[in-house]
């Protein structure tokens, strides 16, 4: 199937702000867990924009996001001793660009991963939500990604700018 | 409520402040789903291209997903993992044998599992809901094998037979309005 026979349309696309994301490797022996730091977080009024978790057997990883003017407390928070036993990995620069709907059908997803492979545009994690597929990357790229995402989708004519133009916050 | 110059990427915008207070957190509703079967594939990044295309395919034999996370399992490889209904597990088996051959790659399915997933007012605005939800599953002495937070919402994928224990636990943690 040509790329032209694959396009699709879809509501929209947004970027996020400039964002950090934190990755937590847990061992299955280790006591810290990632529990523990959703509630320091939580603690020090930080909002996670993004999570994702995937427990195995032997161990579990975690990811998530906070603006990068939280990172500051937050690393002050992985610093504790309590945590020490988590292989913890931080990705600057980070940016989330959520695409919608996806309407349960993994077509649109498997667009966006192709387009990411194809111009090796980074993958730092992904979710769904009831209707939208945000996916983790390199800030600096997102306008780039945008830019190549349209090979393969439509996005209506009346179009909002990709980037909020507001901020919400909780006090 | 207060006006005032604040910045985002460089320019100036208003700044107002809302007053709003909830004993609980609302959400719009709580969902639980049964019997699903969670696929993890397992691949080098450097067939995210390929994996693209197989993700394309895969969507004339699972027509319909719940749930979709992608991590990095370390500098090289990259997981994508899969919530369906476990009725169409049996329709990637026989690809996903042809996969598990491959290098660096795996295929590994987790069936009869339970999901609960709920969403609510401004949940990718506001800090402590994860915290609530996990720790109240947590206390509970729920195990979550898979979550998945983005935009509004909470997805939380149970062992077998733990949704119904978990909707319960969350509905009493949250609260939902009449007709929510």
């Amino acid at each position: 199937m040509s790329e032209k026979e694959r396009k699709i349309s879809i509501g929209g696309i947004k970027f996020s702000e400039e964002l950090v994301q934190v990755s937590l490797l847990k061992a299955g022996e280790s006591k810290s867990s990632f529990g523990d730091l959703l509630q320091l977080l939580s603690e020090k009024k930080i909002n996670i924009t993004f999570l994702c978790h995937s427990a195995g057997s032997l161990h579990s990883k975690s990811s998530f996001c906070v603006g990068c003017i939280d990172f500051a407390t937050v690393q002050e928070i992985l610093d504790f001793p309590s945590l020490a036993s988590l292989d913890i990995e931080v990705i600057r620069s980070v940016g989330t660009i959520t695409l919608f709907p996806h309407r349960n059908s993994l077509h649109l997803l498997g667009l966006i991963l192709n387009v990411f492979g194809k111009f090796d545009f980074p993958v730092y994690s992904l979710s769904t939500s009831i209707s939208a597929i945000a996916v983790n990357t390199a800030y600096s790229d997102l306008a780039r990604i945008a830019d190549k995402l349209q090979d393969v989708v439509f996005l209506p004519d009346n179009h909002a700018p990709f980037r909020k133009e507001f901020r919400l916050k909780e006090i | 409520m207060q006006a005032g110059g604040h910045c985002i990427d460089g320019g100036m915008f208003l700044e107002t402040i809302a007053v709003y207070w909830e004993s609980r957190v609302k959400v719009y509703s709580i969902t639980e789903l049964t019997g699903l079967t969670l696929a993890r594939f397992t691949f080098p990044i450097s067939d995210s291209e390929r994996w693209g295309d197989r993700l394309i395919q895969l969507e004339s034999v699972i027509s319909r997903f719940e749930l979709v996370i992608q991590d990095r399992i370390d500098s090289e490889s990259l997981q994508i993992s899969l919530l369906f209904h476990c009725s169409l597990q049996g329709n990637i088996e026989e690809m996903a044998e042809q996969w598990n051959s491959e290098p660096s790659t795996s295929v590994a399915f987790s069936s009869s599992l339970d999901l609960v997933f709920l969403h609510g007012p401004h949940f990718q605005d506001r800090y402590g809901i994860a915290d609530i939800a996990f720790s109240a599953l947590q206390e509970g002495k729920i195990d979550i094998i898979a979550a998945g937070c983005a935009g509004t919402t909470i997805y939380i994928v149970l062992p077998d037979k733990m949704g119904h224990a978990a909707k319960q636990i969350l509905t009493d943690t949250f609260f939902i309005p009449a007709g929510g």
